[in-house]
């Protein structure tokens, strides 16, 4: 897992100009659906086509700026989550997707449990995300327990 | 003093100065083998080191695109690379680890692998290792690469013409890894938050801005794009091994923080990333055709003529996935799904739906979810509990999703038509002798070309020009400039009520009103309004106009128009234009009708009649072009 350390990390390597806590990003605690009209789409709308400002770049964080306590692969799949809530949460209700797919590849799920996974995430959606206020956090940690009731996926739940 | 002996002692003062101060790799640094070796190949002056350093040939000599000082080892390296040769291989040999990531062989990676390349003997440059490199390197596990083209978008100057970048696909377990997670280098300028289109536009045409090279991971330039300004994105597979790919993301570390001009004509995203691939390829020659501007399409068909691009792949944007998902239903299930968003989930609505057979009830909520997340772009808040509710109903039923097949989508960039357009023909101005018409449009389509390939119903037409070649009675032959657009734009997007969109126009430039006139007035004008679907291969338009001239005049007035697809290719338009104008104080109206006979991809014939009455004139006129786009 450790080779595979999140991409949104590479963003931060290449640039050179992370501001960690400054943006989106771990331990900011996003939320599915948040608004996103203020800062957040702003980082998006500056990294339109030619136009990458200095400061969007520092925002996209990656995994700098997460909690140094939890593990790393924690802290990929969060700060993945907290870049693709709405994505991964519209795959899980629709029971397949690439979003889903990149998280599955996040925690190492095997090919063959990944129809499974999928499944699973979409039978427990609600569990998973109770409301339009469901924060990356929460989200994370109910993925984690439903996927440890699963004898077969219970080998993929990471500790926060 | 012949220069290669004057690089010589250049060259050899450089390393004896450096030799005095590191002990340890004084044995080679005074192995005159060295110079030798260099001097015998005249090894900077190989087309391979003038990429990996950017230099471009210039009156005199050579200079590097890159300015920045910090980027070459010699004070004079950017316009000297035998110097910078020297200074370089001086730095690489002067390494210690100790120094790590700061070592110029870490800092450097392409342009050391290139030089070591060079060098008929291994084990000459101390081995270093550069931990943040290698880290770069195994977190990106390079497999291959993608090149990525979001569409064409005409809301924004940056982008009116398409983009490109490239995606380095990753690699799992000996499998391609998930796109999205995938790392982009793209090359852009670096524009300050709330710098506006006017500011953009002029430092850009004029090349002051600063630009450089960035990684993103795929999925937030898939979110910028698909979702965000709902472009199309086109995605090329590249014939490059996984080892080219890591010598690429080497090529993109060698301008990590560098700082490289941007110019929105020819040095812009595209040029660049050309120049980066060559960097990496330089048995490549990607920009040699590339003088006075650069279309991101060209740069695209550039790569696809040495073989680099396969097929590609549809990455359909927000507002298509819509509009192919509405298509697949039937009227009052198209509206039940619009319902469901702008009635917030009502338990009406709900019912109704749970009436419908399980297929219809997951096509349904899956275009309401899309369509409320295209309005969550202006109602956020408003929208949050909305595209959750359908998710919680989505989640009841069956997996899968609807996506368009391959025989659904548009055709790829590179099958339009050239973006120049050059035309031939005849005119005829009522009244007077035919004429020949000359016209020249170096970018890029309107709305009578054969749309394939291009974003439809938009037109973009810069610097386009006419010339009027006349005889008169007296045999005098007059060459005339009639028309000159410096920017003609016009977007027709029929309205959809899940995406809505306002059609607009706005044009700038001198046009000549009468064969007789004198006067060529310059003009500005927009126009502002709504285009319609009026039929499967049909659209209908009205704007609210506003002109003024140099003539002068002020107009205020309406323009419509009906634009049909006849055949496959070709397309029929009539356009009418009702104002007033409030200098002369009297009303103008024009009528037109245009026919586009498309003959192949790069060839056409245009009809073209006219009238207008202004005041008590009436000025009719007809031409027949021959258009060769290339």
């Amino acid at each position: 897992m450790k080779k595979l350390l999140l991409t949104a990390g590479l963003t931060v390597a290449l640039s050179g100009t992370a501001m960690a806590g400054s943006g989106p990003g771990c331990g900011l605690g996003s939320m599915i659906f948040a608004e996103k009209t203020g800062t957040f789409n702003h980082v998006l709308a500056s990294i339109t086509n030619g136009i990458y400002s200095n400061q969007a770049f520092g925002m996209s964080t990656g995994t700098l700026g997460c909690d140094s306590s939890q593990s790393i692969e924690y802290t990929q799949v969060a700060a993945y989550m907290d870049a693709n809530l709405d994505q991964v949460a519209v795959d899980m209700a629709r029971g397949e997707g690439e979003a889903l797919d990149g998280l599955a590849t996040l925690l190492e799920i095997q090919a063959t449990d990944r129809d499974a996974f999928a499944a699973t995430a979409q039978a427990n959606f609600t569990r998973i995300f109770p409301s339009a206020e469901t924060s990356r956090e929460s989200a994370v940690d109910s993925l984690m327990a439903v996927l440890r009731e699963q004898s077969s996926l219970a080998v993929y739940a990471l500790n926060a | 003093m012949k220069p290669g002996i004057g690089h010589t002692l250049w060259g050899a003062l450089a390393l004896l100065l450096v030799g005095s101060l590191a002990d340890a790799a004084a044995s080679t640094l005074f192995n005159t083998q060295w110079i030798n070796w260099i001097e015998q190949d005249r090894l900077y002056n190989r087309d391979g080191w003038r990429k990996v350093m950017y230099y471009e040939s210039v009156s005199g000599g050579w200079r590097s695109q890159v300015a920045e000082p910090a980027f070459f080892f010699s004070p004079i390296g950017r316009t000297d690379p035998a110097a910078e040769y020297f200074a370089t291989v001086r730095a690489f040999i002067s390494d210690t680890p100790d120094m790590g990531d700061d070592a110029a062989q870490c800092r450097y990676p392409r342009r050391f692998d290139w030089v070591s390349s060079q060098l008929p003997e291994d084990g000459v440059f101390p081995d270093i290792e550069c931990p943040a490199l290698s880290a770069f390197i195994e977190q990106a596990a390079p497999a291959g690469m993608t090149l990525i083209y979001p569409n064409a978008y005409l809301n924004n100057p940056a982008s009116m013409f398409g983009h490109t970048f490239v995606r380095v696909d990753g690699q799992a377990g000996g499998e391609t890894r998930n796109a999205l997670l995938a790392l982009t280098v793209s090359y852009g300028a670096d524009v300050q938050p709330n710098e506006n289109g006017f500011v953009y536009a002029f430092k850009g045409l004029t090349g002051l801005y600063p630009g450089s090279v960035r990684s993103h991971p795929y999925y937030r330039q898939v979110q910028n794009y698909n979702e965000l300004e709902s472009r199309d994105i086109w995605e090329y597979p590249m014939n490059l091994s996984s080892a080219q790919a890591e010598t690429f993301v080497k090529a993109g570390w060698d301008l990590k923080d560098v700082n490289i001009n941007y110019a929105y004509l020819l040095k812009n995203c595209s040029y660049r990333l050309l120049s980066l691939l060559e960097a990496a390829f330089p048995h490549y020659d990607l920009v040699d055709d590339f003088d006075v501007y650069a279309v991101p399409v060209d740069t695209l068909r550039k790569l696809d003529s040495v073989g680099l691009l396969q097929a590609p792949r549809f990455r359909p944007a927000i507002a298509s996935r819509i509009h192919f998902m509405a298509e697949a239903l039937t009227e009052d299930r198209l509206e039940l799904s619009q319902r469901l968003v702008d009635d917030a989930v009502s338990a009406a609505d709900t019912k109704t739906l749970a009436e419908l057979p399980a297929d219809q009830q997951r096509l349904v909520v899956d275009l309401a979810y899309e369509y409320s997340r295209f309005k969550a772009k202006k109602e956020s808040a408003a929208m949050a509990e909305v595209s959750y509710g359908l998710l919680r109903l989505r989640a009841q039923q069956p997996a899968g999703q609807l996506e368009p097949p391959p025989d659904a989508w548009p055709q790829e960039p590179m099958q339009g038509h050239g973006v120049r357009r050059a035309g031939i023909g005849l005119g005829y101005w009522a009244g007077n002798q035919p004429h020949a018409r000359f016209r020249f449009r170096p970018a890029y389509h309107d709305n009578y070309d054969r749309q394939a390939g291009f974003l439809e119903n938009a037109q973009v037409n810069a610097l386009q020009s006419e010339f009027r070649l006349s005889v008169d009675e007296r045999d005098q032959v007059d060459l005339a400039l009639d028309r000159l657009d410096l920017v003609d734009f016009r977007s027709l997007n029929p309205y959809h009520s899940m995406t809505p969109s306002l059609a607009w126009s706005g044009r700038l430039g001198w046009q000549r009103q009468s064969p007789d006139a004198a006067a060529l007035p310059f003009g500005a004008e927009i126009g502002l309004g709504r285009a319609a679907r009026s039929g499967a291969n049909s659209h209908v338009f009205l704007l609210a106009t506003l002109e003024a001239t140099t003539k002068p005049q002020v107009l205020i007035g309406l323009h419509g128009g009906w634009i049909v697809d006849v055949a496959s290719e070709d397309r029929f338009g009539i356009e009418a234009e009702v104002a007033h104008d409030f200098i002369a104080e009297g009303p103008t109206a024009t009528f037109s009708a245009t026919y586009n006979r498309v003959l192949s991809t790069n060839r056409a014939l245009r009809f073209q009649l006219a009238a207008k009455q202004q005041g008590d004139l009436l000025h009719s006129r007809g031409s027949l072009d021959f258009n060769w786009y290339f």
